[in-house]
């Protein structure tokens, strides 16, 4: 797409002023104030037109409409445009910014409306580039602000091309886009965290608490119901036992208004038959009974006893007669015949132990036996036999050792002068002679050495016999000493000094011994046997003492005696003392008997003055034979009987009216039966059933109903135990249904949350996967169109770029070092240019449709210095070979630079003039064109 | 002889789309609802009133309701017959067995029709659910077995009905129509059915005070007279106290917030009761739709709901399908998404994240 020309019908300060541009590089020049802005809004409005659409429109629309329609007309706001295609085809674009409606697109060509193709409200010429008004001017329009900063931070060059990438730059960039739906995504669902309060969570716990509250209202609900229906139960009980108690009672009542009928006839009966009380019975029956009771005594007197046998006196006098009692035993008791039987054993065996044995001849006790036998053997001379058997020996020895003669000196002598002699021949005359000769000497030495050694041998002998018979010897002699002392003792104590003698002196000593032995033997046994005889006379005296006989100065044996005695008179005693006891008894029986005869006939004299009385009261002769009383006195009662029976009868009536009204009347008691008569007819309701009917005249009426009265106390009790728990579960039971619907209120905000969540992850994860491909697919674009100038761009400088697919960040290659550069480092220039660069190639990848778009630069050179604008300049230069730019500047260097560089066959530089400049060249139309 | 009818009155039942206030508003309007039925009753004069079940919620009724209940029946002098449905079902810890009725009150309490003489000649056959579920037909198989009128109180579910009634209903008690006639019955009332109904032997009366959104027909009691010949008149008369409306607002064209606002304000403007608002159309990317703002309009109502389900958002979607851009490249991604609605809502989502919105709620 060209832009060829633009006019300005009604825009700003422009009626109709016209701006022709060439297809390559058009540089607009001017001062402020010259209308660049104009001419740059003029041209973007011209091909994209407003958006037409209700409401006052968007801030920026407003913003754009107050700046650029005409001046002081409101009514027109008209700009037009020639564009030529692609295709070829020539278009005119109308449009009508004020009223929207006059606007078109035309083929020039044809003639033709082609406002359809571009339509958006009103044609929009951006459509062509696959844009729309806002895309058109974010990718098309480079503007001197985002020129600066890219220069100003370096950082913006990227982020330039992430929001191109993003949006067409219309909008933020997919990082801005992410960070603002986590953001979200942490304000509207949060984390979901135990100690997290975002709403996610905060939904999560409110909907665990309704769901909890909900089953507490459930369990407490089902839990009402439950005692709601035990109380109805509970009540249903108690008005069981409320109706077996009003049948009870009914019955009662019926049961009572029978009676009281009954019982009111009886009373009316009684009180007919007896008006009046009856006469009194007691003074009929006061005679009638002394009668009676006479009668009685007369009947009951006693038959008189007959005595026989002694009188009580006689008896009396035979007990006086008789003796006591004996104190003391009637018989030798045990203890003192054990004690008598044991001094019988005791003198018995005193008695077989006998004579003493005989004692032997005195007894000299200076020497006892053994002192004698030791000083026989001390008498007796030592015997030594191997004492003598040695002393023979030595004798022999010593005998033997004097025979052998002292024959060794000759040989001996001979032997030294054999030697002596054979040494000196030898060496003097001839060796041989003298050795011959020393033989010899040896020869003779040899025997004198054999002779002398046997008589050293029976030396040697006998001072061996010598040696071994010391001892014996030393004994011997001590011995003999010994003997010489024992016999110097026998002496002195005039005793024999001949062993033998001595030992029979021992023998008699040791005979004498024996005897005494034995006589003490019997001394001890007989003090044994006499002391038992002591103990057993000891206790018989004790026994016999114990049993209270007299022993004080009494021998035993004879204390036993009179023990025995005194028993036996006692014992006598006794018999005739226990005769006492059956005289008593037969005494007391006789006077029993003497005392009863006596009684009987004062009752029967009694009797008989009692029947003369009851003669008197039954009117009859006292004085009369007493038989004959008696028996009138009979006939008198029978009579009498008859009268008082009839009269008890009419008592006893009386009385049981009496007791029948219990104090009331017979009126009070009719009152009380027709009472009784209606509480039952107001009862008998409850008797229905047959059960209850029969009840009337069941037994235990009364018991019954008191057990139901219980019975209904309890049923009564529990039911409103009951019924006061029900009322109090009841005032704090929650309402099911608000529990249900909070828990659907929570359900549902937890579903909108996750809900949210869903969506907001769903879209995070598009959004990261879009910026990633999109990233991908767009870095080797941008790659490939910053390559192409970058030698030109950087003065040969970088060789080679790089863009980062995923940040699209760019990188450059230094030549010389070879080093990547990010290009955020490079110099202002540098990154300008490259930015333009990169907008260029964005331009054209933004572009879906094929056209080639144009480029509306504004001021994009304003900050540069010569040198870099210059360099900038020849980049759009050649940048313009393959679209159309259309370059706003002020500067009056690149004016210049424009007048000398430009191609006039396919470039333009238009001079717009000062409003206040005087050069008419300028005047007045705003623009003066090369080209 | 002249009956009133009733059932579905579903006393303590939830509303879990209101407010807590909203909802117990409801609640008590079925209270009332009750309240001036009984008084139509003696208006009337009515020889009985009948309930064809679901008076009221077994599981969710309070204490409150069933004294309610109970003093309401007490101070008519109407003979009144109850027969338990699926939700008021007799159980021993029911309220029907426990609470200490009037003597006017009559409740059928077997699983099968059981007779009781309205007055010579006419007898009423009632039944009862004994359980939330599966309870088996009552007119299968059952016979009247006397002359006169028979009529017959229960809470079934006429077969044919079951897909011209509302979605959900299951079939408790389930019977043919024309099982009413086999049974020798001259009409059954009937409850369980929301939606009115008189066919020619059976009457639904419906709930007659409103349960839930979009529901039609003219509901409420039915003034029934009996003639001799057991033919039926029936008269509804409406007691309901509340009402419930449904308004579709378009937001297509609005242009900003307020166009929203000033839409739904219009649309629910001179309602009362509760309202349910479906906002419907394609409003621009950059219309907020604030939910919370358009709920607060409702204040004056006893219950506002505002469905987003049919509202879209107006991406030109064919240009950004063929946007060389991460935003273009977002939405053809997200055209993989297969739930629709889902959909929309992820590329409204990301659109606006990538136009810059500050506030990305999605309504």
């Amino acid at each position: 797409m060209r832009i060829e020309r633009v006019v300005a019908r009604a825009f700003g300060p422009f009626h109709g002023e016209v701006l022709d541009l060439a297809p390559g590089l058009n540089v607009i020049a001017g001062p402020n104030e010259a209308g660049k802005s104009t001419w740059h809004a003029a041209i973007r409005l011209a091909l994209t037109g407003v958006r037409r659409g209700k409401g006052p429109g968007t801030a920026a629309e407003r913003q754009l409409a107050e700046r650029h329609r005409p001046w002081g007309q409101d009514d027109q706001w008209l700009v037009e445009a020639r564009i030529t295609l692609d295709d070829g085809r020539r278009i005119d674009i109308a449009q009508d910014l004020a009223g929207k409606v006059a606007c078109r697109a035309t083929d020039v060509g044809l003639g033709r409306d082609v406002s359809n193709e571009i339509l958006d409200g009103t044609p929009d010429a951006s459509r062509w580039l696959g844009l729309d008004r806002e895309a058109f001017a974010s990718t098309v329009c480079v503007s001197q602000a985002q020129i600066l900063s890219v220069a100003d931070a370096a950082e913006q060059l990227q982020e330039h091309m992430q929001r191109a990438a993003a949006t067409r730059g219309t909008d933020a960039t997919a990082a801005e886009a992410i960070a603002r739906l986590e953001q979200f995504r942490r304000d509207a669902v949060g984390a979901d965290t135990v100690a997290a309060k975002g709403p996610l969570r905060t939904a999560r716990n409110r909907l665990a608490a309704a769901e909890a509250a909900l089953a507490d209202a459930r369990a407490r609900h089902e839990a009402y119901l439950e005692q709601a229906a035990g109380l109805e139960q509970a009540e249903r009980r108690a008005e069981e036992a409320r109706r077996a108690l009003d049948e009870a009672e009914a019955a009662l009542a019926r049961r009572d208004s029978l009676r009281i009928a009954e019982k009111l006839a009886l009373v009316e009966q009684l009180s007919a038959r007896h008006p009046r009380p009856p006469q009194p019975i007691a003074e009929l029956d006061d005679g009638a009974r002394q009668v009676a009771r006479a009668l009685q005594a007369w009947d009951d007197r006693p038959q008189l006893p007959s005595l026989a046998g002694a009188s009580a006196e006689a008896l009396e006098a035979e007990l006086a007669s008789l003796p006591p009692a004996p104190e003391g035993d009637t018989r030798p008791h045990a203890s003192v015949l054990d004690a008598a039987r044991g001094l019988d054993l005791a003198d018995e065996a005193l008695r077989q132990h006998g004579a003493p044995p005989e004692s032997g001849a005195p007894l000299d006790d200076s020497w006892t036996p053994q002192q004698l036998r030791e000083l026989a053997r001390r008498l007796r001379a030592p015997q030594l036999p191997d004492a003598a058997r040695l002393e023979a020996q030595l004798a022999s020895a010593r005998a033997e050792s004097g025979a052998v003669p002292s024959r060794w000196q000759l040989p001996a002598l001979a032997a030294v002068v054999l030697l002596g002699l054979g040494g000196a021949l030898g060496i003097l005359v001839d060796p041989v002679i003298g050795v011959g000769i020393a033989v010899a000497g040896a020869a003779a030495a040899a025997v004198a050495w054999f002779l002398g050694g046997s008589r050293r041998r029976a030396r040697a002998r006998v001072a061996a016999l010598e040696t071994a018979l010391a001892p014996y010897r030393q004994a011997a002699a001590a011995a003999e000493r010994d003997r010489h002392a024992a016999i110097a003792t026998a002496r002195d104590a005039g005793l024999p000094i001949e062993p033998e003698a001595v030992d029979t002196l021992a023998d008699r000593a040791a005979s004498a011994a024996h005897d005494h032995q034995l006589a003490a033997a019997w001394d001890a046994r007989h003090a044994s046997l006499e002391a038992r005889q002591a103990t057993a006379r000891a206790a018989l005296l004790g026994a016999l003492q114990e049993r209270g006989a007299e022993v004080s100065g009494l021998e035993p044996r004879e204390a036993l005696a009179r023990y025995v005695a005194a028993s036996e008179e006692r014992s006598i005693q006794a018999e005739r003392a226990a005769r006492a006891e059956g005289l008593g008894r037969q005494l007391e029986a006789r006077r029993v008997a003497e005392a009863a005869l006596g009684a009987a006939t004062r009752a029967r004299q009694a009797a008989d003055v009692r029947i003369r009385e009851a003669a008197l009261i039954a009117r009859l002769d006292a004085d009369a034979e007493p038989t004959g009383l008696v028996a009138a006195l009979r006939a008198w009662q029978e009579h009498r009987s008859a009268q008082i029976e009839r009269q008890a009868g009419e008592v006893a009536e009386w009385e049981r009216l009496q007791a029948l009204l219990a104090g009331t009347s017979l009126a009070a008691l009719r009152s009380e039966a027709a009472e009784r008569a209606r509480r039952a007819e107001e009862l008998d309701g409850a008797l229905v059933s047959p059960a209850a009917r029969a009840l009337v005249d069941a037994p235990g009426l009364e018991g019954r109903i008191a057990r139901l009265r219980e019975e209904l106390a309890t049923e009564q009790g529990a039911a409103d135990r009951l019924g006061g728990s029900l009322r109090q579960l009841a005032a704090g039971l929650p309402s099911v249904a608000e529990a249900e619907e909070s828990a659907a209120a929570a359900a549902a905000e937890m579903e909108r949350v996750e809900s949210a969540a869903q969506v907001i992850d769903e879209a995070l994860g598009l959004l990261r996967a879009a910026e990633e491909q999109v990233h991908r697919s767009l870095a080797p674009v941008l790659n490939d169109a910053v390559a192409r100038w970058l030698p030109d761009v950087c003065d040969g400088a970088y060789d080679e770029v790089s863009v980062d697919p995923a940040t699209l960040g760019v990188s450059v290659k230094e030549r010389e070092s070879g080093q990547w550069r990010q290009v955020r480092l490079l110099s202002e220039g540098t990154r300008e240019q490259i930015y333009l660069l990169l907008r260029v190639a964005m331009a054209q990848h933004l572009v879906t449709t094929g056209e080639t778009a144009p480029l509306l630069l504004d001021e994009v050179t304003a900050q540069s210095d010569g040198t870099r604008k210059r360099r900038l300049l020849e980049v759009l230069h050649g940048l313009s070979t393959e679209r159309q730019i259309v370059l706003f500047t002020h500067d009056d260097e690149v004016a210049r630079w424009a007048d000398a560089s430009l191609d006039p066959g396919r470039d333009r530089l238009v001079r717009l003039a000062s409003p206040w400049s005087s050069d008419p060249g300028l005047l007045p139309a705003p623009m003066q064109t090369v080209g | 002889m002249r009956l009133l009818l009733f059932a579905d009155l579903h006393l303590d039942a939830p509303f879990a789309w209101a407010s807590r206030e909203a909802a117990r508003r409801r609640r008590q309007n079925r209270r009332q609802s009750l309240t001036s039925l009984l008084a139509l009753a003696a208006e009337e004069k009515v020889d009985a009133i009948l309930c064809a079940g679901d008076l009221f919620e077994h599981e969710r009724i309070t204490p409150d309701t069933v004294e309610f209940l109970r003093a309401s029946f007490a101070r008519t002098d109407r003979r009144i017959f109850l027969a338990p449905g699926n939700h008021d079902w007799l159980s021993p810890r029911s309220p029907y067995a426990i609470a200490d009725w009037s003597p006017n009150i009559h409740i059928f309490t077997e699983p099968a029709l059981t007779p009781v003489p309205l007055e010579d000649g006419v007898t009423l056959w009632g039944a009862a659910h004994r359980a939330p579920a599966n309870t088996d037909g009552f007119f299968a198989g059952f016979r009247v077995d006397r002359g006169g009128v028979n009529l017959a109180l229960a809470h079934a579910s006429e077969r044919s009905l079951l897909g011209w009634q509302e979605t959900g209903k299951q079939p408790h008690a389930p019977f043919d129509a024309a099982e009413i006639a086999a049974a020798g019955l001259d009409h059954a009332f009937l409850g369980h059915y929301h939606r009115p109904r008189d066919a020619e032997r059976h009457t639904y009366p419906g709930n007659p005070d409103p349960l839930e959104f979009g529901e039609e027909g003219e509901r409420g009691a039915v003034l029934v007279t009996v003639a001799a010949d057991g033919a039926v008149t029936r008269e509804r008369r409406n007691v309901a106290v509340s009402a419930v409306h449904d308004v579709t607002v378009s937001l297509s064209g609005a242009a900003h917030g307020d166009d929203v606002r000033d839409a739904v304000a219009a649309a629910i403007a001179g309602l009362d009761g509760s309202v349910r608002v479906m906002l419907e159309g394609e409003v621009a990317p950059a219309v907020t739709v604030d939910l919370d703002g358009l709920q607060r309009l409702g204040e004056h109502l006893d219950g506002l709901v505002i469905g987003t389900g049919q509202l879209s958002r107006a991406h030109d979607l064919a240009a950004l399908l063929d946007e060389p851009t991460i935003r273009g490249q977002f939405v053809r991604d997200a055209q993989a998404i297969a739930d629709e609605s889902f959909r929309q809502r992820v590329v409204t989502l990301g659109l606006r994240a990538l136009d810059g919105h500050a506030d990305l709620e999605v309504a």
